[in-house]
């Protein structure tokens, strides 16, 4: 469970966010530079709100009161950049098992682990391969394998489809959807895309030059 | 005339003083660049332009502002002297002036390297757990390695034939503080030609070497 209270004052606009989110996916839609990718690096910690809080699970990750900072190294948030980013000099299994050698506690998970989740999500025969020599919907799926790999407690997604063609585009988004189900983690994904909105939201949350404008519960109530 | 055996030294010399003067500007330069180019801070723009200063003086002036540094009597060199230690006309001297000089080239080239490397690489390995350090060791300094060694280069070969600077504060002492370049000039001066054409010979050959195999070992990576 996710919530989240934050301001920041930003070159043209003052961003102005509220989150209140169980294991739910919840989209962020709204226009370029409404300060939707903002939000996720504030959530991840990757950039610095000037006031407010963010509380994971009961644990506390940002406090302007209690003056508590959990760099994101430490916050377990998975985070799907737009361009995936996934290191052009590692191979597919390098990028993956990235995040399990940053983390000591959880040795646990094994290179049989990793090879299951490659599995799962229909990549296994390209470990040996570098991002360079994948498709879109490769990449993206090598992405999220490598930011569910440790684990999250919630997962950010930024616009994951901008970079697919649109037959790709609908696979992934089922694909992402099933992930939910199987994760039950919340999600938090930036797009422009009404579609995409519409398709995935559980909840929609509408901004517009840092301010929330409409908050949409989705009206399809999805068995869990 | 024959080149004899002594004659050997400048090259020695030249060589120990370029890869220690490499290593040095490494250890200085990787984390000042990184630094500098991931970081914004008051008063950087005076920083960056004392930094490369050397790059811009010519060698006469950093030799003479070193001699003012550390010379006899000079700021540094009166408290070394106090403490029994001595720079000027030594090799350590050379190492100092090399240094000065090939730093700012080697700074130059990694901060334009590590501004190459795109930050979301960086971003990505702090959501996955990694410390700042993993975070330079294993994406940055990796996606910025072939400007960080266009920039060791840059320095090997600055630091090789350092003149200048060299001169004015180590002098030219056979066998103690004669390196290649200053070696060449007082053999051409006394009319020496066949040390002269030797060591000329010599460092062409080792630079063209170095910067083939460098270029070679780049394309294959």
């Amino acid at each position: 469970m996710l919530k989240a209270q934050f301001k920041k004052s930003l070159w043209h606009f003052d961003l102005d966010i509220n989150i209140n989110l169980q294991d739910q996916i919840m989209v962020l839609w709204g226009p370029s530079g409404c300060g939707k990718t903002t939000t996720l690096n504030i959530l991840a910690g990757l950039l610095n709100p000037d006031a407010g809080m963010i509380q994971l699970n009961k644990r506390l990750l940002f406090s302007t009161w209690k003056h508590v900072n959990v760099p994101a190294r430490h916050r377990q948030i998975g985070y799907l950049f737009q361009d995936y980013a996934l290191f052009p000099h590692k191979t597919v299994m390098q990028n993956v098992c990235y995040g399990i050698h940053s983390h000591k506690s959880d040795r646990a998970i094994t290179r049989q682990d990793i090879l299951r989740l490659l599995e799962s999500f229909g990549i296994q025969h390209l470990v040996g391969r570098y991002p360079g020599q994948l498709s879109g919907g490769e990449k993206q799926r090598v992405a999220l394998a490598r930011a569910l790999a440790v684990n999250p407690k919630l997962l950010l997604l930024d616009e994951p489809f901008s970079a697919l063609d649109y037959e790709n585009k609908v696979i992934l988004r089922q694909e992402l959807k099933q992930l939910h189900l199987h994760w039950k983690i919340p999600f938090i994904m930036v797009t422009h895309d009404k579609e995409d909105a519409d398709y995935l939201g559980d909840i929609i949350m509408k901004i517009e030059a840092g301010r929330v404008i409409d908050v949409k519960q989705s009206e399809v109530i999805v068995p869990r | 005339m024959y080149f004899h055996i002594e004659d050997w030294f400048p090259v020695i010399l030249s060589l120990r003083v370029a890869t220690l003067v490499v290593l040095l500007v490494a250890a200085l330069g990787l984390p000042l660049a990184r630094l500098m180019a991931r970081n914004d801070f008051y008063g950087k723009d005076v920083c960056e332009a004392f930094i490369t200063l050397p790059l811009v003086l010519p060698p006469s002036v950093i030799g003479y502002i070193l001699l003012v540094l550390i010379g006899k009597n000079g700021m540094l060199g009166k408290y070394l002297a106090s403490i029994g230690i001595n720079l000027i006309f030594t090799w350590y001297a050379i190492i100092l002036a090399a240094t000065v000089v090939a730093f700012p080239l080697f700074y130059q080239t990694a901060k334009a390297a590590f501004n190459s490397v795109d930050v979301n690489y960086e971003k990505a390995a702090r959501t996955l757990g990694a410390g700042e350090l993993r975070v330079f060791f294993t994406v940055t300094l990796p996606l910025a390695w072939p400007g960080v060694t266009a920039g060791l280069v840059l320095a090997f070969a600055r630091a090789l034939g350092e003149f200048g600077a060299t001169l004015m504060v180590a002098g030219n002492i056979p066998g103690q503080t004669q390196t290649i370049p200053v070696a060449i000039y007082y053999a051409v001066d006394r009319g020496d030609t066949l040390t002269a054409r030797t060591l000329v010979l010599i460092i062409t050959i080792f630079s063209f070497a170095v910067i083939w195999g460098v270029n070679r070992w780049r394309k294959n990576v």
